[in-house]
């Protein structure tokens, strides 16, 4: 069961960040981060056969998957950012969490100023 | 009924695939912006459905969101393409194969002991061969002596028995008179040389060169 494993990696993690960080709150941090990349590396091959089903979908709708790579690279930005600015904010580092969330911000923006153009374009041509 | 169908179906998919993406994000503040490019394009799959329906050209403004419709349309250009290619290739191979026996015809038409009356050129059609429209074998027909053939005016010409030819030399230098002459059927040498003939003329080896009697 991956599930188990996980919550037990979790819980494992967290008890060893809680006894850690009294006496070394650097090594709670290194340890906070390497707990979260294993747990993101159990599910990696399980994401696959999702991003499969997905494109399956978005074939049979007709969806160019150009704007689907934008939608599931947003998706990616997203989950990044808010995985470090997690471990920034528990690191008590809340300006920099800020910080990330921003730059995440901006490159979804940028990501998406394509299809913002387009669907404005559009509106304003059949506005008679 | 099968367009408004067909759009019913795409948008009832793209509205699903939007639910399934949403399952997928994360819980922070970047959520609300994610949710936003999503809806953006649900948007513009929605319209471009429709505008599929009512045949409105969406193309300048926006880039194909959905290109079932070019695709299909390019594969049954390329496949048409492919078989008209096809269809010239094989129309100019037989046309090759028929030239090259007119020739070979006219070129025969010298032998006159031996009557070609008809030849079967075949030339490599495969056009993904390194030897492609190369002669593979030419099949010449030659008359067997009493057929008919058909004459240049259009009458036919019966091919009359050739008597066996001997050549006897010792007793003609004894007797000092010209050596008498009978005719040998069928004239190996001549075909031999009928083939020669159209083998040199189109280098080919002689082994292509078949002679078939008829």
């Amino acid at each position: 069961m991956d599930v188990l494993q996980i919550v037990a990696i979790g819980l494992i993690a967290t008890v060893l960040i809680v006894v850690v960080r009294s006496q070394r709150p650097e090594l709670a941090v290194l340890l906070s981060v390497a707990a979260g990349v294993i747990i993101f590396l159990l599910v990696l091959g399980k994401i696959s056969s999702i991003m499969d089903v997905i494109k399956e979908l978005a074939s049979s709708a007709g969806i160019n998957m150009v704007y689907m790579g934008t939608i599931l690279k947003i998706i990616g930005i997203a989950y990044i950012a808010e995985f470090g600015a997690q471990i920034c904010r528990d690191a008590g580092e809340g300006t920099i969490a800020s910080k990330i969330e921003l730059a995440a911000k901006i490159l979804i923006m940028v990501l998406a100023v394509p299809i913002v153009v387009a669907v404005l374009t559009m509106l304003i041509k059949l506005v008679p | 009924m099968d367009a408004i169908r067909s759009l019913v179906q795409n948008i009832i998919i793209i509205l699903i695939l939007a639910l399934f993406l949403e399952m997928f994000l994360p819980q922070g503040g970047l959520k609300k912006y994610v949710k936003m490019v999503m809806g953006l394009l649900v948007v513009i799959a929605v319209i471009q459905a429709i505008g599929t329906l009512v045949q409105w050209d969406y193309s300048s403004e926006l880039s194909a969101l959905t290109t079932e419709g070019d695709r299909m349309q390019v594969s049954e250009a390329i496949e048409a393409g492919k078989k008209m290619s096809g269809n010239q290739q094989q129309k100019a191979i037989e046309q090759y194969e028929g030239g090259i026996a007119r020739q070979i015809i006219a070129l025969t038409s010298l032998y006159q002991d031996t009557p070609v009356v008809d030849v079967d050129v075949r030339v490599q059609a495969g056009s993904d061969e390194p030897d492609f429209g190369q002669i593979k074998e030419i099949v010449l027909y030659v008359a067997q002596t009493g057929d008919t053939v058909p004459g240049e005016d259009g009458d036919n010409i019966t091919l009359e028995q050739i008597k066996p030819v001997t050549i006897n030399v010792e007793n003609a230098a004894e007797s000092g008179v010209e050596p008498a002459v009978e005719t040998t059927e069928p004239p190996r040498d001549v075909v031999s040389g009928l083939v020669k003939t159209v083998a040199g003329f189109y280098s080919l080896e002689q082994q292509q060169v078949k002679v078939r009697y008829r």
